[in-house]
């Protein structure tokens, strides 16, 4: 019996994927081990698991997925890898990351007054998951003495944020200072504004 | 209740400056922007820009000698950068003086939101116009027309 042969067998977890606005099962049957939760980075394993799919048989491309049913947690992936023998490809192996974060992403909307002048509203344009973590000290260059917290937000890289936009999570605004993909998600370093530290 | 004679005489003016700018894009063929003085989030980005715009300034609206009746001071000119010889300017200037030249009339209305500019709340009269000299160190191709009107304005 084959390598891969074997890992069909085993992978006999449902997994749901984010069509649009519903979740749909996946085709693919997956496995979900248990992640060494010791051998990781600062998250530490908690936001951090392993899907593994058939070699050959690939998860349908989305955002966001939950394993096991659809009202699991929310992942996203942030990287995969395949894992071949002489006989080709038996394992793919998901590293996926938790998307536990409601992240609202507004954007500046103009409504022309009766007078003609226009009247510039921060609206909401768009509702996503993302991973919301700290990520260091920003120390102020205008006064001595002042640090802001620097926050990370994780995203699916086929999330399209508008270029001037600001994102609101658990009711506190960011702004974005950095972009950049890192694997398989994008990245963003936000910092607090509107008095949020 | 709040007092609303300025911000019924400064929505007529904007108004009335968003009514002239559109004028006067379609009378030069150019984008005219349009920026109140004033306004933070807008007048840097109007500067920079290298198209023609419309500046405007109410600067003030005092009792004269009391409440109906007022004396609006305000200014209002134009900005221009790519512009040999000021005449893109000049034109704006000439559509601004003839605006708001001394004797016209305007109605006033609340035009700052939706719905309440159906009321009539007074009338503005222009008493006196004259072209400032140059207002900004550097930048010659600034101009504004500092206006006077007399305002009837029953506060809404």
């Amino acid at each position: 019996m084959l390598l891969g042969d074997v890992i069909a067998e085993l992978c006999d977890t449902p997994i749901y994927y984010l069509d649009g606005t519903s979740w749909v099962l996946s085709p693919v049957l997956c496995k979900v081990p248990p992640y060494d939760r010791f051998i990781s980075d600062r998250a530490f394993g908690q936001k951090k698991r392993l899907v593994q799919t058939p070699g050959g048989q690939h998860l349908p491309s989305a955002s966001y997925y939950r394993p096991g049913s659809n009202t699991s947690r929310t992942y996203m992936v942030e990287s995969v890898n395949e894992d071949q023998d002489s006989h080709g490809e038996y394992l793919s192996v998901y590293m996926m990351r938790e998307a536990a974060d409601v992240c609202e992403v507004l954007t500046q909307q103009t409504i022309p007054r009766p007078s003609g002048t226009p009247k510039k509203e921060w609206v909401v344009s768009s509702t996503v998951w993302a991973d919301f973590d700290r990520f260091g000290v920003l120390r102020s260059d205008e006064l001595d003495g002042v640090d802001y917290t620097s926050y990370t937000v994780t995203l699916p890289t086929s999330v399209l944020l508008p270029g001037d936009c600001r994102l609101r999570i658990d009711n506190a605004l960011y702004a974005i200072q950095e972009n950049f993909v890192q694997l398989e998600l994008r990245q963003l370093r936000v910092r607090g504004i509107n008095g949020q530290p | 209740m709040a007092s609303r004679e300025w911000m019924i005489v400064k929505s007529t003016l904007d108004r009335l400056v968003n009514d002239t700018v559109a004028k006067i894009a379609t009378a030069t063929g150019n984008v005219v922007a349009v920026s109140e003085v004033e306004d933070v989030t807008n007048f840097e980005t109007v500067l920079k820009d290298g198209a023609p715009a419309v500046l405007y300034q109410l600067m003030r609206l005092n009792p004269s000698p009391r409440a109906p009746r007022f004396e609006a001071v305000f200014n209002i000119g134009a900005k221009t950068t790519d512009d040999s010889g000021n005449y893109v300017l000049s034109a704006i200037l000439g559509e601004l003086q003839e605006l708001f030249k001394p004797g016209n009339r305007f109605d006033l209305r609340d035009y700052s939101e939706a719905g309440l500019q159906t009321d009539k709340h007074g009338g503005m009269l222009i008493t006196d116009g004259d072209i400032n000299p140059q207002q900004f160190d550097k930048q010659s191709g600034i101009r504004t027309i500092g206006c006077k009107a007399a305002v009837l304005c029953n506060g809404g």
